[in-house]
């Protein structure tokens, strides 16, 4: 086995990627009170719904800065051109035997993901702020707005149950550019040939 | 349930007085915008209000008295939106009730609400403190004592009248005989039923009521989907881990690579 480890993050990456996360997990728990009557029982977690409504407010402000700043750290990378395709991405990931697709820093998913994160973020921020001071759009704005959050919602969630899983146990190994910033040289070759030659 | 002759009404805006008496509400500063019409809006503390809109017809001025209430919904969009458990209820009258002691002030009802009705208040630090929502309840607490609304026990002309469902049908065969058309909220079937002149927007009412489409939407079809949706999306994630399996790095120099990983349902250390 090799000892050989790549710096796959930098600090500040981590950095804002754990308040990312952080924020967004405790904005999970507070929004999901309102999202149903069934889930009402979690505003509880945070001290009453009164609370956990506040709460949701600030912790929104967190993850949106600590989103935007993750997607300008990220911006070049997920905007420079790739020699994979997505269709190539998903194929390695439904048959392990396929061929690995010649991923730079980050694979054509993963750029995707960027964006999606990015623009999801900015939408919640944006019904969300609308949610927090309503009367400023008027009626039927501000109807849609509701449905949007909660439209946005759903796909944030989705989302991050790909992100995570991918993450973590869908892809051995990745975790760890969370925790120490690093990756073994096989996780890079596996994953990223072309950013590892070019690490190398 | 509450019906409203609109030929009855000559807008002596008691039912707007007997509403404040009997709920202890506050009156509003007037404001002089050419009408009668007073106070300027439904408020937290202004359950009801007369709407007078003066037309012009071939040169004679028809004026068109409507009342701005709760409509009671038998399908409520305010009781839809609202996300706290209890917090707006339906009484065995009929009677649409918030409860401001559970209230939190996130004002959905106000958007979700076809009719425009609910009102909150931040300068309401009385009582419960701010951001709660208020409306009219039907007076469920007088009818609960086996008394009318106040709105309905105030008008002189009878107007306004308190009613049992029973004897609805009766008293709209002989309106629709006298050429009223009967409002009752359509789809919303509400407990407060107008008998119009004219057409329901000269009375400030809208024409084809109806639960708000984004309301509907979010409350209705998209809180179910999403749960179904995220529920199908990490089952489809369960089933690729244990069927196809996650992305391992190649081994490096054959089988024998002494790997010293753990498995990799733990968090992946590598």
């Amino acid at each position: 086995m090799s000892h050989h480890l790549v710096k796959r993050t930098t600090q500040g990456e981590r950095m804002f990627h754990w308040i990312n996360m952080l924020a967004f997990i405790v904005l999970v728990i507070t929004g999901l009170g309102l999202y149903a009557k069934s889930f009402f029982g979690l505003t509880g977690l945070f001290g009453g719904v009164d609370n956990s409504r506040v709460i949701h407010h600030w912790a929104g402000i967190v993850f949106i800065v600590a989103t935007v700043i993750i997607f300008l750290q990220w911006f070049k990378d997920i905007s420079a051109p790739g020699e994979d395709s997505l269709g190539a991405v998903i194929k390695e990931y439904m048959d392990p035997s396929a061929k690995a697709p010649p991923a730079g820093k980050f694979n054509a998913g993963q750029k995707l993901a960027g964006w999606v994160a990015i623009i999801l973020a900015v939408l919640m921020a944006l019904t969300g702020l609308a949610m927090w001071f309503p009367f400023q759009l008027g009626r039927g704005l501000q109807q849609w707005m509701y449905f949007l959050h909660n439209l946005g919602f759903i796909l944030f969630m989705g989302f991050i149950a790909i992100h995570a899983y991918l993450g973590t146990i869908g892809v051995p190994g990745t975790w760890r550019a969370m925790t120490k910033g690093t990756v073994t040289r096989e996780w890079a070759k596996k994953n990223h040939p072309k950013w590892d030659a070019e690490e190398a | 349930m509450i019906v409203i002759d609109t030929t009855r009404c000559t807008a002596c805006r008691g039912c707007q007085t007997a509403c404040k008496q009997w709920n202890s509400l506050s009156a509003v500063p007037t404001e002089c915008k050419g009408s009668y019409e007073n106070p300027p809006d439904l408020s937290y503390n202004t359950y009801t209000k007369i709407r007078f809109n003066e037309v012009d017809r071939d040169g004679e001025i028809r004026w068109f008295f409507g009342q701005h209430r709760c409509m009671h919904c038998a399908d409520a969009g305010c009781m839809k939106a609202c996300p706290v458990p209890g917090a707006i209820t339906r009484e065995a009258s009929g009677s649409v009730v918030i409860n401001q002691q559970l209230c939190t002030g996130c004002k959905y009802c106000v958007f979700g609400c076809p009719f425009d009705v609910p009102r909150y208040d931040r300068s309401n630090a009385e009582g419960f403190g701010e951001d709660k929502a208020f409306k009219c309840t039907l007076c469920f607490d007088r009818q609960g004592m086996g008394m009318e609304p106040a709105c309905t026990k105030t008008c002189p002309t009878d107007a306004l009248y308190f009613t049992d469902k029973g004897k609805l049908g009766g008293i709209t065969a002989a309106a629709k005989e006298k050429g009223l058309a009967v409002y009752d909220g359509g789809p919303l079937r509400t407990n407060v039923v107008f008998l119009l002149e004219d057409s329901a927007t000269q009375y400030g009412l809208p024409a084809k009521p109806a639960i708000p489409t984004p309301t509907f939407l979010w409350r209705t079809i998209m809180k179910p989907v999403g749960v179904i949706a995220f529920v199908a999306g990490v089952v489809g994630l369960i089933a690729h881990y244990i069927t196809i399996g996650p992305k391992e790095p190649d081994e490096e120099g054959g089988a024998a690579a002494p790997s010293p990983s753990p498995s990799p349902g733990e968090g992946g250390e590598y």
